[in-house]
């Protein structure tokens, strides 16, 4: 039932697989501060330090979608958004680098990458 | 559209698209990676791809992913349906028409799943401003891998066992 082109098929897709695990891999290996980026219209809106957080923090975005980002110690998601599908706030907390959760409609994502200690020692 | 017959079948086969992509947007696949679905509405172009040719194929897609946009009131959808619907329809009809003694359904609803799945990436990349989108591509391939094989061999028992041409008398 299966013919020859549907073996290449499988295995490109294999390969994207590797090739695109590894991209997600590779920015979850960065240790140290945990940075969480917001985004939205393609535009940086904060940039928070995780690790640093002493109070829990609510962010509200721009737009009629009412997007609300809620900053806690270590951790931070889409606590709330009037989007039809809750994509964003279904996602939940993000905590590793790596982590990501998007609010496509309100044009705005949320990124945690890691800076390493290294970099840290250097700067101070 | 000369053929009553053939309009009246490609009419039926939008409604039931329509019907099989409302089910899809109510089953929660996987709840960790929201938004992730199945995509049985495939299995309705590529029988339309099969007995018919790609610009019917074009238009059961084009027509399914508007009317589905309207009915769930969400812009959103619609663009993502529609970028994902039109490559995958384009990739599958490609592969179809060019090259049938290499792929068997199977093949082309694999390809047909993966490319939906990075026309949607690809949207979503644009409406963000940024290819962190493509942090979910490991996800989406993998559930693509498996809903796309899955729906590759459903549709090629249902274009087995039904002889749509003949049932409906077309031509």
């Amino acid at each position: 039932m299966l013919k020859k082109g549907d073996c290449a098929v499988f295995a490109v897709i294999l390969i994207l697989i590797a090739v695109f695990g590894w991209y997600k891999w590779d920015a979850s290996q960065s240790g140290g501060s945990r940075i969480a980026t917001v985004s939205q219209y393609g535009k940086v809106v904060k940039t928070i330090n995780l690790d640093t957080v002493k109070t829990a923090e609510d962010i509200k975005l721009p737009g009629k979608y009412d997007v609300v980002i809620r900053i806690e110690r270590g951790r931070i998601c889409f606590i709330h958004s009037v989007t039809p599908q809750q994509i964003g706030v279904k996602t939940g907390w993000l905590s590793k680098p790596g982590d990501f959760a998007a609010c496509v409609p309100a044009q705005a994502y949320i990124k945690i990458s890691g800076i390493s200690h290294k970099l840290d020692t250097v700067a101070y | 559209m000369k053929n009553t017959r053939k309009l009246v079948f490609i009419a039926l086969m939008i409604s039931g698209a329509l019907v099989l992509s409302l089910i899809d947007s109510r089953v929660v696949l996987i709840p960790v990676f929201p938004g992730i679905k199945i995509g049985i509405a495939n299995i309705v172009t590529i029988i339309v791809l099969y007995f018919f040719g790609w610009k019917e194929a074009m238009m059961v897609t084009v027509i399914r992913c508007v009317l589905t946009g309207i009915f769930s009131g969400n812009p959103i959808s619609l663009i993502f349906g529609l970028s994902g619907g039109i490559l995958s329809t384009t990739a599958m009809a490609l592969m179809f028409r060019k090259y049938p003694k290499y792929f068997s359904i199977i093949g082309i609803s694999l390809c047909g799943a993966e490319v939906h799945n990075f026309g949607q990436l690809i949207a979503a990349s644009f409406l963000l401003g940024s290819k962190t989108m493509f942090f979910y591509a490991p996800y989406l391939l993998i559930v693509g891998a498996i809903s796309g094989f899955g729906i590759g061999l459903v549709s090629s028992r249902v274009c087995k066992i039904f002889d749509v041409r003949a049932l409906m008398k077309i031509k």
